[in-house]
């Protein structure tokens, strides 16, 4: 079973997904959460093969949290689920992420996005 | 010297074409004194009268018909050996001022006649003239005297002791006369050597006698006395007499002008032995009358308009060339006026005292002019002093256009920097909003696969004893986590409402903070105004401060331009957010914003606190200042504060200031008044 980690400081924005990925819940096991030290935290105690994470966040934003990724965890396939189009931060963001998605993302597409990026990973591995 | 009855019994020929400008002036010379004045009409019978009556002052218009005053002076010079024309020429035309001058005429008084000009240059003129006229003499009498020494030399020769007592006391007073006389006398051989001068020549040229004696004369030359003149000058005086100026230098280098008379001393036979010169430092007189033709240079070479303006009639009185030029129809009385626009009336204009006072700007052709006038009470004439200002009023009228324009677009860029903001705002509840509405949508798919087979088996039940078809039936019915449908369902809808409601009052808020209404101003519920601002801004505070909110609720309508305020708001909120991101900058805290309102009498007040660093007491006083920023480029315009000043105090009649104490945070308070200005309670 894939591991997918998902960082948002929106708990709602967790819920919502963890509640669209509910069908696909014997292929994935999804982990939730929110904020990037406990991202950190969890990928210390487990292996991930995914993970999609917000960019504007307090304390850890989303592009030191896919730096600290890119260097502790480099398997990890690496997604970005933005809220934000600023320009500056996506400059920041689009380089550590294999791929970014913009809120709101429609479900297939965000479904579509992480089966890619699993499969990315096995071809990697 | 001239005393006042020698220059008022003086000759004046009073010569103009016109009858009444004669009369006028032979009346006006009347009153000023003079008593021998004389006149003509006809310009060809001048060079005559002069020849006949040597005029100490010929008064003499330049514009008549036949002859004009150019060429009577040219026929006077005729007359005058020396050259020295008695003549005050009078003119209407300024341009012909410094030609009559260059032809010769030692001053000029314009048309219309001015007493006490008039007064003053003949009284000025004849002295000057009366003084040539003494110091000529004066050179005669001291030849004669010469003469008569060189006479009683012989005498002291050829007669007895008695006599050369005499004689010798004789020579004594003369000599006496020389050592005290006010002109310069010097006395050279025939070949220029100085054998005499007198203590009026050492005074003058700070030489002594002893460094004068046996040295020739040009020992003063400055060279700016032309060569010409010298030669002309050793031509004439073998046999006649010289007069001249000479532009000299003294022993200390100044530079001095003297006017010189030189002549021979002939011996009884005729034969010159000496010469003879009469000087007189005319430097001062010179200086003055060069001072007369440079002050009158000024209006007349000014670029700018220069107009006199007699009060109480308005007559144009004097405009200058470049008024002139610009204004060919000024001197007709219509003009003037447009010119004194603005002004008080005359009789005002009249008792004011003499001083240069700056005037409204007037619109004169198609020209914008700064005005600067300036009142002689004396001759009750107004000075307008014009500056062409067009120029500039239109470099004003599009530099306010533009801060107009800036302002609007300090107002696009707010707006396009906030919705930025929005879209992240709004980005994320419509994220779970369709997150739920999927899971919602498959959850419902999920339950009718699972209550489908249900509805078979509760008919399944009906036939008692067929247990396969129970079995085929619980076999059917889909591996569905009823529990977790039943716990999440509630919740995603829950959740997705309050996403809905969510971006609802975001949009609302939008629409509150971009379309406020009407211009004017209306009564507006500020506390709501603030509300909205603080929701539309959210995004650019949250992950720096925390935002809390202390509203009046008794606070009652404002009249105000709403979404100019909002503006002002949602300025002095991004000011907060950034002194806070400069204190907490990368520490993961955050500081925080407070806003409250609350009733103050008459007016409404606003106090938006932050927690950042205060500002800096060297800059406090600029920071209502346009354009002054301390921010990083592109992160302020500076235009923030200073439209919220020009809001508030400007279109409100409102106040904004603010209180800051460095390392603990500043305060803007705004406060509005609760009536509009001129509005009764």
């Amino acid at each position: 079973m894939k591991r997918i980690l998902f960082v948002d400081d929106e708990p709602k924005v967790l819920d919502g997904l963890r509640r669209m990925l509910y069908p696909l819940r014997d292929e994935w096991q999804i982990v939730f959460a929110s904020n990037g030290h406990q991202a950190l935290q969890l990928l210390s105690e487990s292996d991930y093969d995914v993970i999609v994470t917000d960019v504007r966040m307090p304390d850890m934003s989303g592009i030191e949290l896919l730096q600290e990724v890119a260097n502790q965890f480099p398997r990890v396939v690496r997604l970005v689920l933005s809220g934000t189009m600023d320009p500056a931060i996506l400059a920041h963001s689009a380089p550590l992420a294999h791929r970014c998605l913009f809120k709101p993302c429609d479900p297939a597409t965000l479904r579509a996005t992480v089966e890619e990026a699993v499969r990315l990973g096995e071809n990697a591995s | 010297m001239v005393s006042l009855a020698d220059i008022l019994n003086a000759r004046i020929l009073v010569v103009d074409d016109q009858e009444a400008n004669v009369r006028l002036l032979e009346g006006m010379l009347r009153i000023a004194g003079y008593t021998s004045i004389e006149s003509t009409m006809d310009p060809f019978k001048v060079c005559e009268l002069h020849r006949k009556n040597r005029y100490s002052l010929i008064l003499l218009d330049l514009q008549m018909p036949g002859m004009d005053g150019f060429q009577v002076m040219e026929g006077l010079k005729e007359i005058e050996e020396d050259g020295y024309l008695p003549v005050l020429v009078i003119t209407a035309q300024p341009a012909h001022k410094l030609r009559a001058l260059e032809a010769g005429a030692k001053d000029f008084v314009s048309k219309p006649f001015d007493l006490a000009e008039l007064r003053a240059r003949v009284h000025n003129i004849l002295e000057v003239r009366l003084l040539h006229l003494e110091t000529k003499n004066y050179s005669k009498v001291l030849e004669e005297t010469v003469r008569e020494l060189e006479a009683s030399r012989e005498v002291v020769r050829l007669f007895d002791i008695a006599e050369h007592k005499a004689a010798e006391e004789r020579l004594h007073v003369l000599s006496d006369a020389l050592e005290q006389s006010p002109v310069s006398i010097v006395i050279t051989d025939l070949k220029g050597n100085i054998e005499y001068v007198n203590p009026r020549t050492t005074e003058t040229t700070g030489y002594t006698f002893e460094e004068l004696k046996g040295k020739n004369p040009r020992i003063l030359k400055s060279g700016y006395t032309s060569e010409e003149e010298y030669r002309t000058l050793w031509a004439t005086i073998p046999t006649g007499e010289w007069h001249g100026t000479f532009h000299n230098k003294k022993k200390n280098g100044e530079l001095f002008w003297e006017t010189a008379s030189i002549r021979p001393i002939l011996d009884a036979s005729g034969k010159p032995t000496h010469y003879l010169a009469v000087k007189e430092d005319v430097t001062a007189r010179k200086l003055a009358e060069d001072k007369i033709v440079w002050l009158a240079s000024f209006p007349e070479q000014n670029p700018n308009p220069v107009i006199e303006i007699e009060v109480p009639s308005g007559v144009v009185r004097y405009v200058n060339p470049a008024a002139r030029d610009l204004f060919p129809d000024l001197q007709q009385q219509g003009l003037a006026h447009a010119w004194l626009a603005g002004l008080e009336q005359f009789g005002e204009v009249s008792t004011r005292a003499a001083g240069n006072e700056t005037r409204p700007d007037v619109i004169v052709g198609d020209r914008c002019w700064a005005r600067t006038t300036q009142y002689l009470p004396e001759a009750r004439r107004l000075r307008v002093y014009a500056t062409d200002i067009t120029q500039r009023k239109r470099a004003e009228e599009s530099l306010r256009q533009s801060q107009s324009q800036l302002l609007m677009a300090q107002k696009l860029e707010s707006i396009g920097q906030l919705a930025a903001g929005i879209a992240h705002e709004i980005n994320t509840p419509i994220q779970y909003i369709g997150d739920n509405a999927t899971f919602l949508a498959e959850a419902f798919r999920d339950l009718i696969r699972f209550v489908e087979p249900h509805a078979e088996l509760a008919g399944a039940l009906l036939y008692p004893g067929r247990t396969d078809f129970v079995t085929a039936l619980e076999q059917s019915v889909p591996n569905v986590d009823v529990n977790y449908l039943r716990d999440e369902i509630p919740k995603a809808t829950e959740q997705l409402l309050e996403g809905v409601a969510h971006v609802a009052r975001i949009v609302r808020a939008m629409k509150e903070f971009s379309h406020p209404g009407p211009v004017e101003k209306a009564p507006v519920d500020i506390n709501r105004a603030i509300e909205s601002t603080i929701l539309v801004s959210k995004n650019e505070w949250k992950y720096v401060a925390g935002l809390t909110t202390d509203l009046d609720p008794e606070l009652p309508l404002v009249p105000c331009m709403g979404g100019e305020f909002n503006q002002v708001i949602l300025n002095l909120i991004v000011n907060a957010t950034h002194a806070i991101s400069d204190v907490v900058r990368d520490s993961n805290q955050k500081g925080s914003i407070r806003i409250s309102t609350r009733r103050d009498g008459g007016w409404a007040e606003v106090r938006v606190s932050d927690t950042g660093a205060g500002i800096p007491e060297g800059i406090r006083a600029r920071i209502f200042t346009p354009f002054f920023t301390t921010k990083e480029v592109g992160k302020g315009t500076g235009q923030g504060l200073a439209m919220a000043h020009s809001v508030i105090v400007k279109k409100h009649q409102g106040t904004i200031h603010f209180e800051s104490e460095i390392g603990v945070g500043t305060t803007f308070v705004v406060r509005l008044p609760l009536q509009c200005v001129g509005e009764k309670p």
